[in-house]
């Protein structure tokens, strides 16, 4: 038995006075393993002079004992061929069982690899290992990359890709059990040239514009927030089919400002030309020329909800702008909404709660502020009420809560803590005639809040 | 990352990078999700508290800033104040009734800082006694109810 026998694929590969050195490989069940041989020159030191390497997909498969095994018959082995058979047969006993079929040469595998020949190398821009993800380039008239992202399902291929893109539409490709992924490309070149003028007219947004949102735009982003100037912006959203028609509008900004700049907006709108850029017709229509991206006069944007810090949250961007110049915070809807929730309830469990009253007679008073325009003085929780609210009800007597609008919360307002009975008036529930005309009439305690829109009573 | 700690860590973006006079946020015992700070603050020149250092805690939940913060003062040094106890506990309404999540770390800051300015007198509150041995250890969870706002 020759060593040609056992490895006919091995090579001597360097030779020196002490040994030679073999590299090659071994077919064991059915693929090739590269391995490295080092064999002493003198017969004399073959035993325990051999060393062997072999390639990290086949060490990995072995089992501890397996290794420790090889070991030692190679510590003890007497010739290389009889080495190589042993070697041979234990590697093959100990994979037969737990025997996986390496990736690379699957069927699914090569025809993977196949398809990506058949589309080109210089197309593919990443494989991961498995090649169940193909990452392809495509790059436009305009020097603008593309990358279609591939997901494969090895398990089978007749199942429809996913397929992950940078377009504004969402990519639909058609698909058949036959479908070649470089038709899945051509589809995509094709989709790619629909959106030339789309980004064109982006393009010449941005480069004249200071864009503020998104920060990074990508070729999918139909939308961009442009400045007008400090604390007013033009929030769009364009068509990208049809790029250089009117698009979504939205101005952010204190209100008088917008409004005038809708004004604006309105009596122009006729001299939209779809065959002008968008650009030039949104400077056009709303009779401006934007400022540049260098522009530095441009206070930066409160664009940041005065709530969450965040401006784009959910798709969704601050467009509810405080009313108070001094202010003029954009908050977004979600978030206003979101505390106003939990005052409202945190009015509901604090009057369950501490007050046990019935929610049906609760209702949110309004109060404007005092005509001094003065904060009152001294406030007073609900539950340092509580007392007083006991001693009426013990009394049988009924009262009128005020209900502050600045936090709808369970704050009372009243101005002297001493003044406290002339803003919650007990009267005996039953004295003949009382009704809300009597209380509206009667109390003094309106003359105080002579501008309340409504009020509460028990 | 949460909205809490997004928000948070733009709070303290803004305060490192541009700190309000006599507050800075001691980054060393910030914790990793950011729910726990401690900021240093000091007296205002030309008041009672000119140049003593004390230190604020801050405990943020994950409903921040719908939720206001725990905040309390910190260590050996608590200023003898009208509305702060000795065990720490301030007692300040933005802090739990008022507070709205349009306020910020940095409002509380200065809020205390100008609370601290305006203090007349150093003395402790009337109640302190009483309070300290009753309180809760959440100042949270305390019914202020708050004398004046004089001070």
């Amino acid at each position: 038995m020759s060593v040609i026998d056992i490895a006919p694929l091995l090579l001597p590969l360097e030779t020196t006075d002490t040994f030679n050195k073999y590299f090659g490989f071994l077919n064991i069940l059915g693929h090739y393993y590269k391995f490295n041989i080092q064999v002493p020159k003198e017969e004399s030191k073959l035993q325990g002079g051999m060393k062997l390497e072999c390639e990290w997909a086949l060490h990995h498969r072995l089992g501890n004992h397996v290794k420790i095994l090889i070991k030692q018959r190679l510590n003890n082995a007497n010739s290389l061929a009889f080495f190589l058979k042993d070697f041979v047969f234990i590697v093959e006993n100990s994979l037969k069982d737990s025997f996986v079929e390496p990736e690379l040469c699957s069927v699914v595998s090569l025809q993977i690899l196949e398809q990506i020949q058949e589309l080109g190398w210089n197309r593919l821009l990443d494989l991961d290992q498995t090649l169940s993800l193909i990452e392809l380039a495509h790059k436009d008239d305009s020097g603008r990359m593309h990358k279609l992202k591939i997901f494969l399902n090895k398990q089978d291929m007749t199942i429809r890709p996913i397929c992950q893109t940078q377009l504004p539409e969402a990519f639909n490709f058609i698909w058949s059990g036959k479908t070649r992924l470089s038709h899945i490309f051509q589809e995509f070149e094709v989709a790619v040239n629909l959106y030339q003028n789309f980004w064109n007219m982006l393009k010449e947004i941005d480069d004249n514009c200071c864009v503020l949102e998104p920060e990074k735009p990508t070729f999918a982003s139909t939308n961009r927030r442009i400045a007008i100037k400090s604390n007013l912006s033009l929030h769009i959203v364009v068509n990208c089919r049809q790029p250089t028609t009117f698009p979504e509008c939205k101005f952010v900004g204190n209100p008088p400002e917008t409004s005038e700049f809708r004004e604006t907006l309105n009596l122009n709108l006729h001299r939209w030309d779809v065959e002008r850029s968008l650009y030039k017709n949104l400077q056009e229509v709303l009779d401006i020329d934007f400022p540049s991206p260098t522009d530095v006069s441009i206070q930066v944007v409160k664009a940041d909800c005065g709530i969450c810090y965040c401006h784009n949250q959910n798709e969704e961007v601050p467009d509810i702008v405080c009313e108070d110049q001094r202010c003029s915070h954009a908050f977004h809807q979600s978030c206003l909404y979101e505390i106003m929730v939990i005052m409202q309830i945190h009015l509901t469990v604090t009057m369950r709660m501490e007050l046990d009253l019935d929610l049906d007679l609760v209702k949110a008073v309004t109060m404007k502020k005092k005509q001094q325009g003065q904060h009152p003085l001294l406030f007073y929780h609900v539950s340092q009420l509580l007392s007083y609210i006991a001693k009426a009800k013990k009394e049988n007597c009924m009262i009128i809560m005020f209900l502050n609008n600045r936090s709808i919360s369970d704050w009372i307002m009243v101005e002297d803590g001493f003044e406290i009975k002339n803003y919650f008036t007990f009267v005996p529930k039953n004295e003949p005639g009382l009704n809300e005309d009597y209380l509206s009439q009667s109390s003094s305690v309106l003359d105080c809040f002579s501008d309340c829109t409504d009020m509460v009573y028990m | 990352m949460t909205s809490m700690e997004k928000r948070l860590q733009k709070e303290l973006q803004a305060m490192t990078k541009d700190p309000p006079a006599g507050v800075s946020v001691n980054t060393d015992l910030l914790s990793s999700n950011l729910s726990e700070w401690v900021v240093d603050i000091e007296g205002a020149p030309g008041t009672l508290y000119e140049s003593e250092r004390f230190q604020l805690g801050f405990k943020f939940t994950s409903r921040y800033p719908f939720d206001s913060p725990q905040v309390m003062f910190l260590g050996p040094n608590i200023p003898v104040h009208p509305h702060i106890y000795s065990n720490g506990h301030i007692c300040l309404s933005i802090l739990t009734e008022d507070w709205s999540p349009a306020l910020s770390v940095q409002s509380v800051c200065l809020s205390i800082v100008s609370m601290l300015s305006s203090c007349k007198e150093k003395k402790l509150p009337p109640d302190n006694a009483l309070y300290v041995r009753t309180c809760s250890k959440d100042p949270k969870k305390t019914r202020w109810w708050y004398h004046d706002n004089s001070v």
